[in-house]
């Protein structure tokens, strides 16, 4: 009797363990989960020190005038920076004080890497002028970058016979990947 | 300003409207108003980009482009989505088709006595591809017009480029690399020269710099490009030049300094030789 309880014990036993250790497998239970992302070409571009082309003080006939902007690009693309005056006297786009304006052959730039750099690319080392018609290169090949500047210099020489009056013109600045 | 997809392909037919959106964000810490319209565009060879009123380029689609917005304000950290709705109309060439969606920042004017007003705009390029009635209405070829690299170089970095049109019916995505082979056939280098998109019946280049090239060498270059057609396969072109690698300056340095020493050595022999018959 008491190894026929003691039996029976052991079976108990043996049938809870196994029912344990099967639910436990059953309650283990993997699936996978796949996350996924569409990245997009994106770039973003602003303007830095714009007010180095604001010259508010007068100046006179032939003076000469600079000053630096930044461009600052960021891409996961390659990209190209280009310029266009696209308001000021109303055929070239020149600086105009609604009368008068300043020949395009007065108004030049260069660019060179700010800062920071760019990885890749090259600017305008030889000064050339802002083209009313026409995009023209600001930075070309630039490469795919978290961050980074362009800066370009402007340099104004102000004919000696030069009317007076308030000189303005806008510049747009238009950054394309590929 | 960001904005993104900055590049927009769609297979579109005939007579059907597509839609997609494009976003802007303001990452400045000011408010921005943002102007938002089409243009027409090409890239000349090399890789200038130029704008035009719509309708001005063959091959255009920005009279087609639609779009719910044109003028907003941004606060700092917003972004918002345009949604441009683009209807073909029934009777097009089939083939690609392109279009310059931009987004402008409009600038406060500033009145100065010499004041330019700097406005910031960024170009979402569109790229459809208008099937035709049969597959072979739409195909993608490229062929290299030639290779751009000096004769003689003195040494890195040495400008190698390849002139590639697109003699397909649609816009085609181009890249390109460079073996270098020296005298004996032997590997010196390679370069990648990038990739660029070449807008149908247009030319581009592809270049980059190589900066360690051999100390004297004739080099031999080939550049091999590749792209996809029109049925997703990869054709690949190629085409060799050869030019020379000699540092002249330090050459010309060497045989000054070679020609030195051998003076000075004769010149001393010479000595020598005298001192021995006076001994004598």
């Amino acid at each position: 009797m008491k190894i026929g309880i003691l039996l029976l014990m052991v079976i108990l036993a043996l049938v809870v363990m196994a029912g344990l250790t099967m639910s436990g497998r059953a309650g283990t239970v993997t699936d996978t989960v796949s996350p996924t992302v569409t990245v997009s070409t994106t770039v973003s571009l602003a303007m830095e020190d714009v007010s180095n082309v604001e010259w508010d003080t007068p100046h006179g006939a032939g003076s000469s005038l600079s000053g630096t902007i930044q461009a600052r690009i960021g891409a996961n693309t390659t990209w190209t920076l280009t310029v266009q005056p696209t308001s000021g006297h109303t055929t070239t786009n020149n600086l105009t004080d609604g009368s008068h304006s300043i020949p395009s052959s007065c108004f030049t730039y260069t660019s060179a890497a700010g800062s920071p750099a760019p990885s890749g690319g090259s600017g305008i080392s030889s000064a050339i002028p802002f083209d009313g018609a026409n995009q023209t290169n600001v930075w070309t090949g630039g490469t795919t970058t978290a961050d980074c500047g362009v800066a370009i210099t402007y340099n104004l020489q102000i004919p000696a016979n030069q009317a007076p009056g308030t000189y303005t013109a806008t510049h747009t600045y238009t950054v394309t990947s590929g | 300003m960001k904005v993104w997809p900055a590049r927009v392909e769609l297979t579109i037919d005939r007579g059907e409207t597509a839609k997609t959106v494009v976003r802007v964000g303001n990452e400045g810490d000011k408010p921005i108003r943002v102007h938002v319209y089409a243009m027409d565009f090409c890239a000349d060879k090399k890789h200038g980009l130029s704008l035009s009123e719509p309708g001005h380029e063959s091959f255009s689609c920005s009279a087609w482009l639609d779009l719910d917005q044109t003028d907003f304000e941004l606060a700092p950290g917003e972004s918002k989505e345009v949604k441009v709705a683009i209807s073909v109309p029934p009777e097009v060439e089939p083939g690609g088709h392109h279009a310059a969606l931009l987004f402008e920042t409009v600038s406060l004017k500033v009145e100065t006595a010499f004041s330019v007003t700097i406005s910031a705009r960024i170009a979402s390029l569109f790229y459809l591809t208008i099937p035709g009635v049969t597959d072979a209405d739409v195909f993608a070829s490229a062929e290299i017009v030639s290779l751009t690299m000096p004769g003689l170089a003195a040494g890195g970095p040495v400008e190698v480029g390849v002139i590639v049109r697109n003699t397909g019916n649609v816009h085609l995505e181009v890249a390109a690399t460079a073996y270098f082979y020296g005298l004996w056939g032997r590997n010196v280098g390679e370069l990648d020269l990038g990739q660029v998109v070449i807008l149908r019946q247009s030319e581009r280049v592809i270049e980059a710099n190589w900066e360690k090239t051999p100390f004297l060498d004739k080099v031999k270059a080939k550049v091999v490009i590749g792209y996809f057609d029109e049925h997703g396969e990869l054709v690949n072109e190629d085409a060799t030049a050869s030019f020379w690698v000699t540092p002249q300056r330090k050459i010309v340095i060497a045989a000054a300094a070679s020609l030195a020493a051998l003076l000075v050595l004769a010149w001393l022999s010479r000595r020598r030789y005298r001192l021995r018959l006076e001994r004598r």
